[in-house]
């Protein structure tokens, strides 16, 4: 997987859609995991927005200058299931994400590959149906492109999915 | 004589009696150790109110919990672990560590009464405009964190109501203490985390004790958590306050005094008569006739008043330092060759007297409409009473054998120094006239006021109390607001009339904010008001529509936010105390309006800063008089409160003196000898006071008490002395019986000083104080008397 990709923040954009909007959402910014293995999320349009999650607990900043305020992270089953796939993808540890998710690897044509990703942890799984991580297979080994998130309520989809593209 | 075998054998039965009688009151008593019955409670019936629900309300089931000895953040991540673990035991009415965060349950009930509960909906949100603007936010919160948490939410309330109304019930003081933005309520040097917790029921059952092991248990997991290479220094620790803590404290701490004092001064007053006596037989009748007097006395009082308190048991225990002196004067009085019995029949008006001037110090409190002083005074009186008569009938049968003698006491050679001892008591007479002109002439100021520092509470303790209440919005404890209807009704609305009044104070910035019922249940005027002013669902429904299509949004995806609104108008969807049940607020609810009588009652506490009285109290009348509202000033009344007890515990203290001084004067017929016994004792007594004065000791009540003791003791021994003057070898045996009897005194008493409950410390210190003045004066004063050429001498 995206091993080795720790080091230097990665840019993605993040589309959002709801089923009862018109147009999806769609947010840019990078991702990155301090020293302390800390998952920093900074969204940078369409508004300023960081998170560092470390450990059980997410600190969030609104403004650039603002006062950050702290939550726990099991206060966002969707945002804990999103970290746990992310974290996992970027340090490039299976058994990180084996320990949250029961895993089902998928190969693609031309190299291609799916990951399926169902969460073990009861809350999360409310508001989480599946993640699918989507990649390619190149000579220094896998690259992850996509992850897709399909939401749910109370267990079942709603038909609102977050798709997030890592960019080159 | 009788054979030693049939004295064996009564003495045999005698303990056995008195130790089945012990181990019946232990059994059938009831204990208590609810310190409030020796402390006033008001007269006024809206203070009572008030006094009864702060005893039992939610404040009293409050634990503070405060975690300590890791950085901020860590202590942060500590606060969020135990809360949520706390939470799930299940234990717990309510865990709460920072913002008002509502459990499920709770956010349900907001979430359905919204358009009704406070404050109220604008009706201009629902406005074209207003609706676009909301949707715009809506559409800029899916795009942030809080769209990946409960979208649901924005979409079923796009104008923000349930925040508004989350607001409203969080305390504008509130956020102040969550430290640096950390989300948990920590003191100001970020070294404390600090989280409350309530117990479903006030009261020392099983259910508080367990409670304290799960937050203990829970500060262990997080202790073994932190790992082992975790420093001391830097390792989490727990400190436990709050009122239900305080209780469970004092509680415990009162349970194991009695036990260890009482047990320390028995085996004390056994080490005396061992090294006195040196044989088995007087030891065991004299303790015998002691514990017959202390069982009884507890027994009258389990009688009595249907309880016994754990003061009171300690209290009575150290009776044995003063009943153990009747039975010392029987067995070591005894002329050589006579029997116990011809010695306990010669002693007998002597030994009557002095008990009886002892008791009706005492008697006169047995009247005090507090219960704990009318039990103390019942403990008292009833033990030396039958102490007293157990040495005289009891003693004579268990110990008949005349070989009983105490080895010799060499008496000091102070005879021939006359001056020395003029001296001494000259010095002593002008120390008590000192000391009696000062108590006159301070009246009052010698006496202590506050009455919270006779919490059994160490300093240590009452700093953690304040060290975490620091970190919590705080209610200002000394105003609070009593309003009274026929049903919840009238005191809801009379809760809202207020809040209008008291909403000036606070935007002024001279009042931090108020808890009334009516803040977190609307009466049900005010939400039919309220129902009336919402728009017309259809009207609602079509705006939501057409400000979805200008944002983006589908336009039926705010249908369920209209359905909501048509809901609200309807009559099932009024909020109810009902429908309030099962919720985190129905507790809250419960502690701001309660039934009384026929009645009901509502509380209004206010929030720091808090303006004076007066500005409080025109703000009330500022409402017209229709509120019907009245402000009680908790501190004046406690001050009042405490004047009043003082008032009459001094009566009956000095019923008590002049009733021992009329006993004394009736059994000795003359003025002369009533002096000679009263003014040695009334010298000590004012020394003592004196020296209280001099090191600066408040006097509260129990000095007072002790004094009593220390003039029961000092009329025992000066009676005895006075009696025997004339016949120089009785002189010799009383100063004798004396010496034993106050060094038994004086040892009791001071273990008594070395309890941690300050009632019980204060009365032991001041009471060993007294018993040594008083010895010293009426010893030297008895042989001064009977100096050649000594203005006293017989």
């Amino acid at each position: 997987m995206a091993a080795g990709r720790t080091d230097r923040p990665v840019r993605f954009r993040e589309t959002r859609k709801y089923r009862r909007m018109t147009d999806a959402i769609v947010l840019t910014g990078t991702l990155s995991l301090g020293t302390d293995g800390a998952l920093i999320r900074i969204v940078t349009t369409p508004n300023y927005e960081k998170a560092v999650i470390r450990g059980d607990q997410v600190r969030l900043w609104q403004r650039r200058d603002g006062i950050g305020r702290t939550a726990a992270l099991a206060d966002y089953p969707l945002l804990q299931g999103m970290v746990r796939a992310l974290r996992g993808v970027l340090t490039g540890k299976a058994e990180a994400l084996n320990r949250h998710f029961r895993l089902r690897l998928e190969a693609a044509p031309e190299g291609a590959w799916q990951l399926h990703l169902t969460p073990r942890n009861a809350d999360v799984a409310r508001r989480l149906s599946a993640i699918t991580v989507s990649g390619t297979r190149s000579g220094t080994g896998a690259a992850v492109r996509q992850l897709l998130l399909t939401r749910a309520r109370d267990g079942r989809a709603t038909g609102d999915w977050i798709r997030i593209d890592l960019l080159p | 004589m009788t054979a030693p075998r049939a004295l064996h054998l009564r003495l045999a039965a005698a303990v056995a009696v008195v130790a089945l009688a012990g181990v019946l009151v232990g059994l059938l008593a009831t204990w208590t150790a609810d310190s409030r019955i020796f402390f006033p409670a008001p007269e006024d019936p809206t203070a009572q109110v008030v006094q009864e629900q702060m005893q039992a309300g939610a404040g009293a089931r409050t634990v503070l919990i405060g975690v300590t000895g890791a950085p901020a953040d860590a202590l942060a991540t500590a606060s969020r672990r135990l809360v949520a673990r706390l939470r799930q035991s299940g234990r717990f009415r309510l865990v709460a560590n920072g913002m008002f965060r509502p459990d499920q349950p709770t956010l349900d009930w907001l979430f359905r009464h919204r358009y009704l509960l406070n404050p109220a909906v604008d009706p201009k949100s629902f406005e074209p405009e207003q609706l676009e603007v909301a949707l715009r936010l809506v559409r800029r919160e899916l795009a942030s964190s809080a769209g990946l948490a409960r979208p649901d939410l924005l979409f079923a309330d796009p104008t923000g109501r349930l925040r508004k109304v989350l607001a409203a019930l969080t305390p504008a003081g509130r956020a102040r203490g969550t430290g640096d933005g950390r989300g948990v309520w920590m003191t100001a040097d970020q070294k404390t985390a600090v989280l409350v917790a309530r117990l479903p029921a006030t009261g020392p059952d099983a259910a508080t004790a367990e409670a304290l092991t799960e937050i203990r248990k829970g500060v262990a997991a997080l202790q073994s958590a932190q790992g082992a290479g975790t420093s001391k220094a830097q390792q989490l620790r727990l400190l436990l306050s709050g009122p239900a803590v305080i209780a469970e404290t004092i509680r415990g701490r009162i349970r194991a005094e009695a036990v260890w004092l009482s047990g320390a001064a028995t085996a004390f007053v056994l080490l005396m008569l061992v090294l006195v006596f040196r044989r088995p037989t007087p030891i065991l009748a004299a303790t015998t006739v002691v514990l017959a007097g202390v069982i009884a006395g507890i027994a009258a009082v389990q009688l009595i008043f249907g309880q016994v308190h754990g003061i009171t048991v300690t209290f009575g225990a150290m009776l044995i330092g003063l009943a153990i002196d009747y039975p010392l004067h029987i067995l070591v009085h005894r002329r050589t060759g006579a029997t116990a019995r011809e010695s306990a029949r010669h002693l007998s008006p002597t030994l009557f007297v002095s008990a009886a001037t002892t008791i009706a110090a005492f008697l006169p409190l047995v009247l005090s409409s507090f219960p704990g002083l009318a039990q103390l005074g019942t403990v008292s009186a009833v033990g030396l009473c039958v102490a007293a008569l157990a040495a005289r009938f009891m003693l004579p049968v268990l110990v008949a054998d005349p070989r009983v003698h105490p080895p010799p006491v060499t008496l000091p050679g102070w005879r021939r120094r006359r001056r020395g001892l003029a001296a001494v008591l000259g010095v002593a007479a002008a120390a008590g006239v000192g000391g009696a002109v000062i108590g006159l002439a301070q009246g009052r100021a010698l006496w202590e006021r506050d009455i919270s520092r006779l919490s059994p509470l160490s300093a240590e303790q009452l700093r953690v109390d304040r060290h975490l209440r620091s970190a919590l919005p705080t209610i200002n404890p000394r105003y609070v607001i009593v309003m009274r209807g026929d049903t919840p009704e009238p005191v809801l609305r009379k809760s809202e009339g207020l809040a209008a009044a008291l909403a000036g104070l606070v935007r002024a910035g001279r009042l931090g904010g108020f808890d009334a019922p009516g803040n977190i249940l609307p009466s049900r005027a005010m939400q039919k008001a309220r129902q009336a002013k919402l728009p017309d669902p259809a009207q609602a429904k079509e705006r939501l529509a057409t400000a979805a299509k200008a944002t983006g949004f589908a336009p039926d995806a705010f249908d369920t936010a209209a359905a909501a609104i048509a809901g609200a108008k309807t009559a099932g969807g009024l909020a109810t105390r009902k429908s309030l049940r099962g919720t985190l607020l129905q507790d809250r609810l419960d502690g701001l309006l309660f039934p009384r009588g026929a009645g009901w009652v509502g509380l209004v506490w206010l929030r720091d800063p808090v303006p004076d009285a007066r500005a409080v109290g025109a703000a009330i009348r500022a409402t017209g008089g229709e509120v019907g509202a009245r402000l009680l000033d908790l501190k004046a009344l406690a001050a009042s409160l405490v004047a009043a007890w003082r008032d009459e515990a001094l009566i009956w203290l000095a019923a008590g003196a002049i009733l021992s001084l009329l006993i004394l004067a009736l059994a000795l017929r003359r003025p002369r000898p009533v002096l000679q016994i009263a003014g040695p004792v009334a010298a000590a007594l004012a020394l003592t006071l004196l020296g209280a004065y001099a090191v600066g000791i408040p006097l509260s009540f129990f000095h007072l008490l002790s004094l009593m003791i220390v003039a029961g003791l000092g009329f025992d021994y000066a009676v005895f002395m006075q009696r025997h003057a004339g016949d120089p070898e009785a002189g010799s045996r009383v100063l004798q019986s004396v010496t034993i009897c106050a060094l038994s005194t004086i040892g009791v008493y001071s273990i008594l000083a070395l309890s941690s409950v300050p009632l019980l410390r204060s009365i032991g210190m001041t009471t060993a104080t007294g018993a040594a003045l008083v010895f010293l004066f009426v010893t030297l004063f008895a042989i001064w008397r009977r100096e050649p050429g000594s203005a006293g001498a017989a």
